[in-house]
């Protein structure tokens, strides 16, 4: 064996090593992109803090976004966003993070809007792969949508004048109360509904000009704004029995997912979004460890290696060779 | 985008929906001559459908004074501004070209103004904000000033047939427009226009207040609701107009905007519409007459392009050039027709704000001569005639005479009732 064929043995050799290593410590360098989020198994996810530490030990996954150019409305601004997964057995965590100088959490103007996010799921009884763009009549998505209105909405009464108007005034509002003068509240409508306590929406879709709110809502959801940036959770049992809902197992090929964003102060909704391409969220029965930091884990790996070979040098210079004693 | 026809612009135009027509019409005409803003209309509208709380600001009918006013503040001249930076200097009609009754518009509507600017929506618009939408009367009875001297006296004022200050109040309603914005412009196709009567409405149970519908709709007159968060918009009373309000007797009846006008300026009905979007010819149906044959009724910024089905009869004592940019070319001829009208114009135009019924024949009976003068230098006749207006099962609904009987009463009653 030549030495130069040696020293490509010895490369390959130790690169073979080192992904052994990864993959037995199933480590995923934090600078890696993948397609594939994997939701990981904890069984401590808070349901009130999308903040919280447990999300420290989850996968991530960063999707880049692009304005929503298919159908009029045409627009969308935001340009990243940070996905990661959980799953505790029973439930499905999904956490949408991304940049967000303000905070539109209130519509108490005719121009106002909400900053929103959403995630699209094929629904579970669709045979196909639909469309990104609102699926299409045989094969319908299952929409998850939140609203920071709808949080703001959970804390105080924002559907009252009184409220988001608070200097404006009325002698009389006559037959108050009387649900046929609020047509969309008495029909249903759950954008109209004064009692909201939920942030979420579950929403099955089939084509764009189709979103239809769906007669359950199993889903759970929180957002909270810190410091420029929006963390929003998603929740909801793995398995649905209403059709038209997504479906989710353990340890199978994953479901596809696709991101959604709305800038209330550009005036964003329904169209005007940024959507990121499809990715997949795949539950795992591995257990949530932290992720390690790069060159944590390339010290993990790097460091034996260095010890090696280190030795191996040393013994070398000291006239020892393999087979004499 | 599919191509459709619009009669009123004389020319084939781009729309996000295929043709499709009602078989018949909700229309009306409004005589801006008669008007004296007392806003009646507005407040019985008001006290009709939008007193509940999230309303306030909503006005589905509204009066607002010419040049200066407008709810929500100075909606057309934002529209049209719009328009003249999408297409300078090209928003022109060719009145003299064959197409429709007004010529043909050569300009863009705001549907193919929205596709010149690379279709990031279907319809040219803007949102007015909460100030816009405040202060519905502003500028209300503010005439224009002298030429170069806005708000001065104009000594030399009071001159005819066109006024150097003048003012005039323009009455709004949603136009239950043909090809409406709102309803292109919809991304949940939840507006829809209704097969019987061509009434535009927004679904409540489907609406999730996105607002393209007020940002598209040129005419804002869709509008949104902070308590419900979803847009709502004038309903055209269509209780009455499918004839279920207990005085109807069960055939349709005017609108409350229509019905409670104290100066007889409004009629409102029902046409008929042919299968190519024209109205059927229908020669005595008083909007049929009024906008078809007479031609002294138009359409209001008929080239913004939704095709609305409200029709104006134009002010006669205003500027040409501005009444042209509001109504069309059609203007001077509406307004000669109006100055000098013709026997059985005189006859019909008695018929306006006399009955709650809607009118869907007229017919004339003939009276003798009372009056002859002239009018703009040209010899005019004037004759007691009386009009008679029917239903939709053909009862008669009114009865009004041309010359209104004139009663002295004897001087031994000066003050009994």
């Amino acid at each position: 064996m030549s030495g130069r064929t040696r020293r490509r043995a010895a490369v390959v050799a130790a690169v073979l090593l080192a992904a052994l290593a990864l993959q037995l410590l199933d480590v995923r360098l934090a600078a890696s992109q993948s397609a594939t989020l994997s939701a990981r198994l904890a069984q401590d996810v808070s349901t009130s803090d999308p903040w919280d530490a447990v999300w420290e030990r989850s996968s991530s996954l960063d999707l880049a976004l692009s304005a929503q150019l298919v159908v009029a409305p045409r627009g969308g601004t935001r340009e990243a966003l940070r996905a990661r997964a959980l799953h505790d057995g029973r439930r499905l965590f999904v956490l949408l993070e991304w940049r967000d100088a303000t905070e539109d959490a209130r519509i108490d103007g005719v121009t106002a809007y909400s900053d929103a996010a959403a995630l699209q799921f094929p629904a579970a009884s669709t045979a196909e792969t639909p469309p990104l763009c609102m699926g299409s009549p045989t094969a319908i998505v299952n929409i998850w949508q939140w609203k920071a209105v709808w949080q703001t909405d959970a804390q105080q009464d924002l559907a009252r004048i009184v409220t988001s108007k608070p200097r404006a005034w009325a002698d009389l509002y006559p037959y108050a109360g009387e649900p046929v003068f609020a047509p969309a509240r008495a029909l249903g409508n759950l954008v109209a509904r004064p009692d909201r306590v939920s942030p979420v929406e579950d929403l099955h879709a089939g084509q764009y000009g189709t979103l239809t709110t769906a007669k359950e809502q199993p889903l759970g959801g929180v957002g909270v704004w810190r410091a420029g940036t929006w963390r929003v959770l998603f929740w909801r049992d793995l398995a649905s029995g209403q059709d038209g809902d997504a479906s989710f197992g353990v340890g199978g090929a994953g479901v596809d997912a696709a991101a959604a964003l709305w800038d209330g102060s550009a005036a964003e909704r329904d169209g005007l979004k940024s959507v990121s391409q499809f990715f997949v969220i795949r539950p795992v029965t591995l257990p949530a460890t932290a992720e390690l930091p790069f060159w944590t884990a390339a010290l993990i790996v790097l460091l034996p290696m260095a010890v090696f070979v280190g030795g191996m040098t040393w013994l070398a210079r000291s006239g020892w060779t393999p087979g004499r004693a | 985008m599919a191509k459709v026809r619009n009669w009123q612009l004389g020319r084939e135009m781009e729309y996000r929906f295929a043709e499709a027509h009602p078989d018949r019409q909700l229309a009306f005409v409004f005589n801006t001559n008669r008007c004296i803003a007392c806003q009646t209309c507005t407040m019985s509208c008001k006290s009709t459908w939008t007193f509940s709380e999230g309303q306030e600001q909503m006005w589905w009918n509204n009066v607002e004074t010419k040049p200066y006013g407008g709810y929500p503040h100075n909606w057309d001249v934002r529209v049209l501004e719009l328009l003249e930076a999408a297409n300078p200097g090209g928003q022109v009609w060719d009145a003299a070209a064959r197409g429709g009754p007004y010529g043909v518009f050569r300009g863009m509507t705001v549907f193919e103004a929205a596709a010149k600017q690379g279709g990031k929506d279907v319809a040219l618009g803007y949102a007015p904000t909460d100030a816009e939408w405040s202060a519905p009367n502003i500028g209300e009875d503010t005439a224009v000033g002298p030429p170069g001297r806005p708000g001065a006296y104009d000594e030399r004022g009071a001159q005819l047939p066109q006024h150097t200050p003048w003012f005039f109040y323009l009455q709004r309603v949603c136009n239950h427009c043909s090809y409406p914005a709102c309803l292109a412009a919809c991304p949940r196709n939840a507006i829809y226009k209704r097969k019987e009567d061509g009434i535009v409405l927004i679904d409540q149970a489907r609406c999730r207040g996105y607002r393209k519908c007020v940002e598209a709709c040129p005419y804002k007159k869709s509008m949104f609701r902070l308590t419900t968060r979803t847009s709502e918009k004038c309903v055209g009373c269509y209780p009455r107009v499918e004839g279920r309000d207990p005085l109807s007797d069960g055939v349709p009846m005017e609108a409350r905007c229509m019905a409670t006008c104290v100066g007889k300026i409004r009629l409102q009905g029902l046409v008929k519409v042919a299968a190519d979007g024209t109205w059927a010819a229908d020669r005595t149906h008083p909007l049929y007459f009024l906008v078809h044959v007479e031609k002294v009724a138009l359409p209001l910024y008929p080239q913004l392009g939704t095709e609305p089905n409200g029709y104006y009869i134009p002010p006669r004592w205003v500027p040409r050039p501005y009444l042209e940019q509001m109504f069309g070319p059609g203007v001077g001829e509406a307004i000669e027709r109006y100055r000098r009208p013709s026997r059985e114009l005189l006859a019909v135009l008695q018929l306006f704000r006399t009955t709650q019924r809607m009118i869907f024949r007229y017919d004339i009976v003939e009276g003798p001569k009372v009056l002859e003068t002239t009018v703009g230098g040209r010899p005019w006749t004037m004759y007691a005639d009386t009009v008679v207006g029917f239903d939709e099962r053909g009862r008669e609904a009114v009865r009004v005479p041309v010359v209104e009987p004139f009663r002295e009463r004897p001087a031994r009653y000066p003050n009994s009732i």
